[in-house]
């Protein structure tokens, strides 16, 4: 006559969660000046905002938060990362009708078998979680970003204008509203 | 004159060659009446209803056609061929180039006759036995089509049948051949049958602007542009995702591959529908919802990848910006350069179709997908 045992089973998952993501544009820079010049009037006014030079490209850390504008190319780069350790443990019970033979192997290892996955949807579910923080973390910080850059833009391009304006002759008057952005230059050729 | 009733005989059934005719009608097999339905099916004769389920079955392949099949195939593909071409548009008067230099008229006025017979080779034949004698699905006896040996004529024949069969439980095993997958004017002209199919192997375009088959591709321009209007205007129906991401990168795909192959052989012209396409689409004040609109739920969980389909679903939008770039290189071909005419032609259609403002607006709702946007 069989008997009847509980069997119980314990797992441990422990693994680090990375979650990524990124948007990337363009900047428009009017060719006001040669491009490489653009390129160095660019680079001053990002490094005047906090980017710094790393192998060409201009970096800033906000936080979770990098971003990389290539000077040359004009492609700016926003990236969130966020990173988690994570440990879960789980137990599970059964029943079993043999104390030892292939009843008892066979009920261990599907209870083993369905904790392994309920721990797997859990790893998913915080996974989920952590890539939502990543993307909103990113979203939220667009709009403030996308204004910084278009002052940067502007700066940059007047930047150029003024020594355009320098070439080509003699400045007698410049006038700049930064309020406005508007910028009248008056010259003597 | 009398026309004679169609009578049946014991091998078979009689086809009538002409409407009237004193001549007794054409006595071929029943496996050949059933090709001979199919072909019509093929060139619009006859509804795909009628010859879906011939398609579908397998008949015993005889060990060769009578002339007479033969030359009511012959003589079906000759004029059904012509008329398809006539009725897509070779019988508007367009301007197309003839080696190198612009000519006006309809299809038939532009190219001289001796150019614009249809020549088939015998895998024409072939080929409608096999899709008479075995379902499309069978893997055995191979279609075997060698793809050099195919002929303009050919390959308008197998664009013909996919288009007919396309939207038929016929359409998924027939585009996975080879033959169909890399079939240059198939995957034009549908590249929502292929969305989602891997990249290889590639649409062929190499024989479509050349000789005959650029003359075919003439023809059809209102057709593809009627065809991806179509496309365009269903996107607002997509719900799924990943199914308008995969649309928009089965036709980013055919669109590039067309546009370097018509720009290395320095026929921009063929590539028209699209400027046709835009203009009926690109409407004033068109906003992202017109593609993007219907797509349900949140969408993938990465901004990045919310994004690239929003990007995907303006395939075409995307294209217009290396059209633009055409144009501003043929405004600077001067009249001693070489490819004059063919500049001159392309900064015509430009014009005619508004290319600046469809450019503008393209532009603007590229920019309207664009969480990030710096001006």
């Amino acid at each position: 006559m069989s008997r009847a045992y509980r069997i119980r089973v314990s797992e441990t998952l422990t693994r680090t969660l990375r979650a990524e993501d990124s948007v990337s544009t363009h900047l428009e820079l009017l060719e006001v000046l040669p491009p490489e010049q653009m390129a160095e009037l660019l680079r001053e006014e990002l490094k005047r905002r906090g980017f710094g030079d790393q192998k060409g490209e201009l970096v800033r850390q906000d936080g979770d938060l990098t971003t990389t504008v290539d000077p040359v190319t004009g492609t700016v780069t926003v990236r969130s990362r966020a990173a988690q350790d994570l440990e879960l443990e789980g137990n599970r019970e059964g029943l079993a009708y043999d104390d030892l033979g292939p009843g008892e192997k066979n009920v261990r290892k599907a209870l083993q078998q369905q904790l392994k996955q309920d721990l797997e949807k859990q790893a998913e579910h915080e996974q989920g979680r952590l890539q939502q923080q990543a993307t909103e973390r990113l979203e939220g910080h667009l709009a403030d970003l996308s204004g910084e850059l278009n002052q940067a833009v502007n700066r940059v391009t007047a930047e150029a204008l003024k020594r355009k304006a320098a070439q080509i002759g003699q400045i007698k008057e410049l006038t700049e509203d930064p309020q406005s952005g508007s910028l009248t230059i008056k010259i003597e050729v | 004159m009398e026309a004679n009733p169609l009578k049946p005989t014991p091998s078979g059934v009689g086809f009538f060659e002409g409407a009237m005719t004193t001549a007794a009608p054409r006595v071929v097999t029943t496996f050949e009446g059933k090709l001979l339905r199919i072909l019509r099916c093929f060139l619009r004769h006859a509804p795909v209803d009628q010859a879906l389920p011939l398609v579908l079955e397998r008949n015993p392949r005889p060990p060769c056609l009578s002339r007479a099949c033969v030359e009511l195939v012959g003589d079906s593909l000759a004029k059904g061929c012509m008329l398809f071409l006539v009725r897509a548009g070779g019988w508007r008067r367009e301007r197309h180039l003839r080696n190198g230099q612009p000519r006006d008229g309809r299809l038939w006025e532009r190219s001289a006759p001796s150019d614009l017979g249809l020549t088939f080779s015998r895998h024409a034949l072939e080929f409608l036995i096999w899709m008479t004698a075995h379902r499309p699905d069978d893997a055995k006896p191979p279609l075997d089509l060698p793809d050099a040996e195919l002929t303009p004529a050919d390959r308008l024949l197998l664009f013909l049948a996919y288009s007919a069969l396309h939207d038929t439980e016929a359409g998924p095993p027939l585009r996975s051949r080879p033959v169909f997958a890399g079939h240059g004017l198939i995957r034009l002209a549908f590249p929502d049958d292929f969305a989602g199919a891997p990249p290889e192997p590639a649409p062929d375009f190499g024989r479509w602007v050349n000789g005959f088959g650029a003359i075919l591709l003439e023809a059809m321009q209102p057709w593809l542009a009627d065809r991806w209007v179509e496309i365009e205007r269903r996107k607002s129906h997509v719900g799924d995702w990943t199914a308008l991401h995969d649309l928009g990168l089965a036709q980013e795909r055919v669109l590039t591959a067309l546009t370097d192959t018509a720009e290395a052989a320095e026929r921009p012209d063929l590539v028209r529908f699209l400027l046709r396409t835009a203009a009926t689409v690109l409407v004033e004040g068109i906003t992202p919802a017109a593609f993007i609109g219907g797509l349900q739920g949140k969408g993938p969980a990465r901004l990045a990848d919310r994004v690239e389909v929003h990007r995907q679903a303006l395939a075409l939008k995307r294209h217009l910006e290396r059209l633009q770039r055409w144009e501003r290189r043929a405004r600077s071909v001067g009249y001693l350069d070489e490819g004059y005419a063919a500049s001159q032609l392309w900064k015509a259609d430009w014009e005619r179709f508004g290319g600046e403002e469809l450019a503008a607006r393209a532009a603007a709702l590229l920019r309207q997908v664009e969480p990030l946007t710096v001006q």
